[in-house]
């Protein structure tokens, strides 16, 4: 008898358990309050939780975003994105000219300082382009050039192997930071590449845990932060994350759940700060899978009427995205609104049964990243609903790409596309047969590629707008490579107070000026 | 004794070897090119196989492991392709978090399992015992991770007195320890109450009672100091399962330990720092168990005896 | 009057004597009140995970979405609520049940067959056999279970198939080692050096002697050990190397309702409580099996 008692008794414990914190109120948390004084007061120290590891501080090693996040803060480009405006500006550099598609004249700033105390200069410039070029990740970056023409101290002209009427956008790589020659010539390698010339200084990385930055009390090429210290503290959990911030052990948090972005918007001591991503998630065809009726033109057209894209961006985003009707990413230069194909079931219905499917069954291969799992998920239970069935196969990351670039069965599949600000990224890199290792729709198409470089080189704004117009309608409505689904919204958490944290539709999200009034 | 030392450390040879072959030879099998993921989208194949040669991970699978293992003789666990730091350094700096949640765990089953054992035995077959070995199986029986989510909800959300993740401060490690602790407290209560029970059973105790002396004093003095001596033998093995069983709650509570790490190795198909994590995370237990074997034998002069042999 | 002598065919000798054996085992199981409850739970999650099967329309019932009516909270038509994408919580969980029940039963399957054979050999033979398999077993057991797993799962990709093998394996070194254990004292008995004199060969001996005489804490290692690996499975579902989704898999469900824990603790708590229920039972029903096989172990 005993023995039931306990058990029972012990069921009831786990019972309680669960009840009370599935409804137990919580307590409001205290803000740790300044005493009240005249003028704005900042925080001194600032924490940012992020959810990836943080690995170097070397931004020739790495195109890991959380890399370049931190990167970002410390090491300035000769151009870059300006977040607040969306078009790629100088940084480092203040005036450019295209003398000729592939003759290109840049003119640097002026006393520039970096945390070394010397200041920027052309052969910094060169310096940085020759470490490049021999390290692997950072090679093809300055591939495109011929030839560095140091014309003055702050003046450099650059001569490419072929004309590229976008090439100030190449400078935007976070990878090419520049770095400075004389602290390679006075420090060990490990220690110089610390050197930047942004508005923090490297301080502190324990693996796993943290990496700390101070401010840079001479910096020029900003203004001097209002914060001391900034730190970026690795949090895996998203859920983690958000405690932590509630619970004033930080002040920012990357990539919330989206379930707790209400909770962000409601609460009165925190706010919800949020971009539309450039990330283009879609549905992408094998073209060449002869042996698949995903070859069929008509098939992925009635694909693309079939989806609900407004369902699966609840079901992956909690809704928060926007629904794409392009492929094209929206914030993009030469982006056209066009209205590609609507969601209509009985039109796919009609089109599934004039192919004669019912019963079909297609395999999908996807990465394990959540959003993606999500997405697979719901595309399966919208196909169930056609007769189609889809299997799903979820790899790890590296194996996904693997399989994508080498399988020549692959059917369905489901990524993303984060390309830069300039049109022809959008297109070159996974739709031109010969643009690079992400051509997983393997569609050999001389016309299409013809007119990819055609758009790419034309120096008339008007005829390449018209140009990329004509590129996103054949592909989104007619060749129909990709279903595009959405653009997710991206997210921070913040204490209110905060000020200065931009998105980066592309994830390398800026904390140069970040702050935190105390009232 | 002596002759026993070397036997052991002498046969660890073959058992790394062993880990080592297998976990190469798994990360082999695993689809996925780190390389490739590594460049950037611009990268031509050229530019691939010269990033792969400068890593070491060119040419054959034998090869590369006798490349591996040279190396390692020489003390190198080479470089984390994902890290970008040598495998040791990156090592170093997690496993303190898994030393401290490891025994942290152990503190938290000792304070746990050895008053519900010692309760358990002198109250043989009444309630209480029913109530510490049913507490002991839940504990066994429960999925560590559920457990974990269980206590942030009720004390770092609802309540709000613990941190619910990361290492920072003693506040930060008892949610994690208690979870860890919990599925070992079940094992060592059983231990506890079983080898309490031989020991009371024991004529020396027998002697004790009929000497008069009182009950608390046979319990505290002289049973418990003997039944407490298979406790420690498995403090060994209770260390590794530390190690090993703190993967998923390292995840739970944001805890930055070699278990993570090895798991996102081998997510991120890093092989070297993978194959070197889980041969020093062998090393470690071995060495662990082998101590505590050696400091157990000093301890009991009959085990000494055998050994000695 | 002279009695008559029944005789006994041996056929009738040996039937008599297994179930006298069984019998007594199971006379001293149903003292144990716990271990009776570990069986009525786990013969009632067999019969569910079989009713949940057929009454239940995979396609529909499980996987398919209703979006639009997620993360409803508990009530009479979903008695556990429904998760994010609007499928009911109740049911999933019903019908999950299989998954957690094959993959602990084959999983034990694989490592009890595997590992058995290797203890038997390695008892049996001794030797540089038995060292070879003890190293052998070393290695295995140096490799923290859950890092074996995932590295396993990582080699053979993820389905249901390479969780039950990944899990299966991670356990053979504690079969091989429960199996050598169990045969050490029954090697050197007296009927098996007559088996060896009646000239039946190693395999014989073996499996028709050896065998079933240390047979006891080899089925006691198979009950914990379907604990074991169901729990071993949820943990690397959990991690997100388990049964691929939508399938309602326990562990995979808990891992992805962790990211709605604040405001819909029940799509974590209930698959929770399903593993921590059924692995309880299998513990429970074990520990009465050892109780029972063996009278003297219990204190």
């Amino acid at each position: 008898m005993s023995l039931r008692k306990s058990i029972a008794l012990l069921l009831c414990m786990i019972m309680a358990v669960g009840v009370i914190s599935g409804c137990t109120p919580k307590e409001p948390q205290q803000e740790p309050g300044g005493e009240p004084s005249g003028g704005p007061r900042y925080k001194e120290e600032i924490i940012i939780a992020v959810a990836d590891e943080f690995t170097t501080i070397d931004p020739m090693m790495t195109t890991a975003e959380t890399d370049q996040i931190v990167q970002d803060c410390t090491h300035d480009l000769l151009t870059d994105t300006n977040l607040e405006r969306m078009r790629n500006e100088g940084e480092l550099v203040d005036t450019w000219e295209m003398i000729a598609p592939d003759h290109w004249r840049f003119k640097l700033k002026e006393g520039v300082k970096f945390h070394d105390g010397t200041i920027l200069d052309v052969d910094d410039v060169q310096f940085t382009f020759e470490r490049a070029a021999q390290k692997p990740i950072t090679a093809p970056y300055v591939g495109k050039i011929k030839e560095f023409i140091p014309i003055d101290e702050l003046t450099f002209e650059v001569k490419l192997h072929a004309g590229d009427v976008d090439f100030n956008y190449a400078f935007a790589a976070n990878s090419l930071a520049i770095l400075s020659k004389e602290a390679f010539e006075s420090m060990p390698e490990e220690e110089a590449v610390k050197i930047g010339t942004g508005p923090w200084m490297y301080e502190e990385f324990v693996p796993g845990d943290y990496v700390s930055l101070v401010r840079f009390e001479e910096c020029t090429l900003y203004p001097v932060p209002n914060t001391k210290r900034l730190v970026f503290r690795m949090i895996p959990e998203a859920s983690a994350r958000m405690i932590a911030l509630e619970n004033g052990e930080v002040d920012l948090i990357l990539s919330p759940n989206p379930s707790d972005w209400p909770r962000l918007e409601q609460d009165p001591n925190l706010q919800l700060i949020t971009v539309t991503g450039r990330g283009q998630h879609f549905i992408g065809f094998n073209l060449s899978n002869f042996d698949s009726i995903v070859s069929n033109p008509k098939f992925r057209k009635a694909v693309a009427y079939a989806i609900d894209k407004e369902e699966m961006i609840l079901a992956a985003w909690d809704g928060y995205a926007q629904a794409s009707t392009s492929i094209m990413c929206r914030d993009m230069e030469y982006y056209a609104d066009i209205e590609g194909i609507p969601y209509d079931p009985d039109k796919a219905q009609q089109m599934f049964d004039e192919l004669g499917v019912q019963g079909l069954k297609l395999h999908l291969v996807t990465s394990d990243a959540a959003h993606r799992v999500k997405m697979a998920e719901n595309f399966q239970a919208q196909m169930a609903r056609y007769g189609i069935e889809v299997s799903v196969e979820f790899l790890q990351q590296a194996a996904f790409m693997d399989r994508l670039a080498t399988d020549p069965t692959v059917e369905v599949f489901v990524t993303s596309w984060t390309p830069g600000m300039n049109a022809d990224y959008m297109f070159r890199n996974p739709i031109h047969s010969k643009g690079g290792r992400s051509f997983y729709t393997n569609h050999n198409d001389p016309e299409l590629d013809a007119k990819i470089d055609a758009a790419a080189s034309e120096t008339d704004p008007a005829k390449r707008a018209q140009m990329y117009e004509e590129l996103q309608i054949l592909l989104t409505t007619e060749i129909v490579n990709w279903v595009p689904i959405a653009q997710a919204t991206l997210a921070a958490g913040a204490a209110k107070g905060v000020r200065g944290a931009l998105l980066h539709p592309a994830l390398v999200h800026q904390f140069k000026m970040i702050e935190r009034i105390i009232e | 004794m002596g002759r026993y030392i070397v036997r052991r450390i002498l046969l660890m040879i073959p058992v790394f070897l062993g880990v080592s072959l297998v976990v190469f030879f798994l990360m082999d099998l695993a689809p996925g090119d780190i390389v490739a993921f590594m460049a950037p989208q611009e990268a031509t194949e050229e530019e691939i196989e010269q990033l792969r040669k400068e890593l070491g991970l060119d040419g054959p699978l034998i090869q590369r492991y006798f490349r591996y293992m040279g190396n390692l003789l020489r003390g190198d666990f080479g470089m984390s392709l994902s890290m970008k730091q040598p495998v040791i350094d990156v090592f170093k700096a997690r496993f303190p978090a898994t030393a401290k949640l490891a025994f942290g765990s152990i503190i938290v089953a000792m304070l746990i399992s050895v008053p519900l054992g010692i309760a358990a035995a002198t109250h043989h077959r009444s309630w209480l015992d029913g109530f510490s070995m049913v507490t002991a199986m839940l504990g066994v029986s429960m999925p560590s991770f559920w457990l974990g989510l269980l206590l942030i909800i009720l004390f770092a959300l609802r309540l709000g007195w613990l941190p619910s993740g990361g290492i920072h401060g003693f506040s930060s490690v008892i949610l994690p320890a208690i979870t860890l602790g919990a599925g070992q407290a079940g094992h060592l209560t059983r231990i506890t109450r079983s080898s309490m029970l031989e020991v009371i059973r024991q004529d020396y105790v027998r002697t004790a009672r009929a000497k008069g002396v009182s009950e608390r004093v046979v319990i505290y003095k002289h049973a418990l100091k003997n039944a407490l001596i298979p406790i420690i033998t498995i403090f060994g093995s209770t260390l590794g399962n530390a190690f090993g069983g703190a993967v998923a709650i390292e995840t739970v509570f944001a805890w930055p330990g070699v278990g993570r790490l090895t798991v996102f190795a081998i997510n991120h198909r890093d092989i070297p720092l993978a194959t070197g994590c889980i041969m020093l995370f062998t090393m470690i237990m071995t060495v662990t168990m082998l101590l505590v074997d050696i400091a157990y034998a000093y301890a009991d002069p009959r085990i000494k005896a055998r050994y000695s042999q | 009057m002279a009695t008559e002598q029944r005789k006994y065919s041996l056929d009738e000798i040996r039937a008599y004597k297994k179930r006298s054996l069984a019998a007594e085992v199971w006379r001293n199981y149903k003292k144990s009140p716990s271990a009776m409850v570990g069986l009525f739970v786990v013969l009632l999650l067999i019969i569910v995970a079989i009713i949940a099967q057929f009454t239940f329309d995979y396609s529909k019932d499980i996987v398919q979405q209703n979006v639009r009516n997620r993360l409803q909270p508990p009530s009479a038509n979903h008695p556990f609520g429904t998760d994010q994408y609007g499928r009911d919580i109740f049911i999933r969980v019903l019908y999950g049940a299989k998954y957690s029940l094959s993959v602990g039963i084959v999983s034990v399957a694989i490592s009890c067959a595997v590992g058995s054979t290797l203890g038997l050999i390695a008892g049996y033979f001794g030797g540089a056999v038995e060292n070879l398999i003890l190293r052998f077993c070393e290695i295995f057991m140096g490799i923290p279970s859950v890092l074996l797993g995932i590295a396993i799962m990582a080699a053979f990709g993820q389905s249901l198939w390479v969780l039950m093998l990944a899990t299966g394996l991670v356990y053979v070194p504690m079969f091989a080692r429960t199996a050598r254990a169990a045969v050490l004292p029954v090697r050197d008995q007296e009927y098996i050096e007559a088996a060896h004199v009646c000239g039946l060969n190693d395999f014989q001996i073996i499996f028709g002697h050896v065998l079933p005489n240390s047979m006891a804490p080899i089925i006691v290692q198979v009950t914990m050990g379907v604990a074991n690996g169901i729990l071993t499975a949820s943990h690397l579902s959990f991690l997100g190397l388990g049964v691929p989704v939508p399938a309602p898999e326990w562990g995979a469900m808990l891992s992805s309702g962790r990211e709605f824990i604040r405001d819909y603790p029940y799509l974590t708590f209930f698959p929770g409580l399903a593993i921590m229920i059924t692995v309880l039972a299998f513990n429970l029903v074990g520990d009465g099996l050892r109780d029972a096989l063996d009278p003297r172990l219990k204190q």
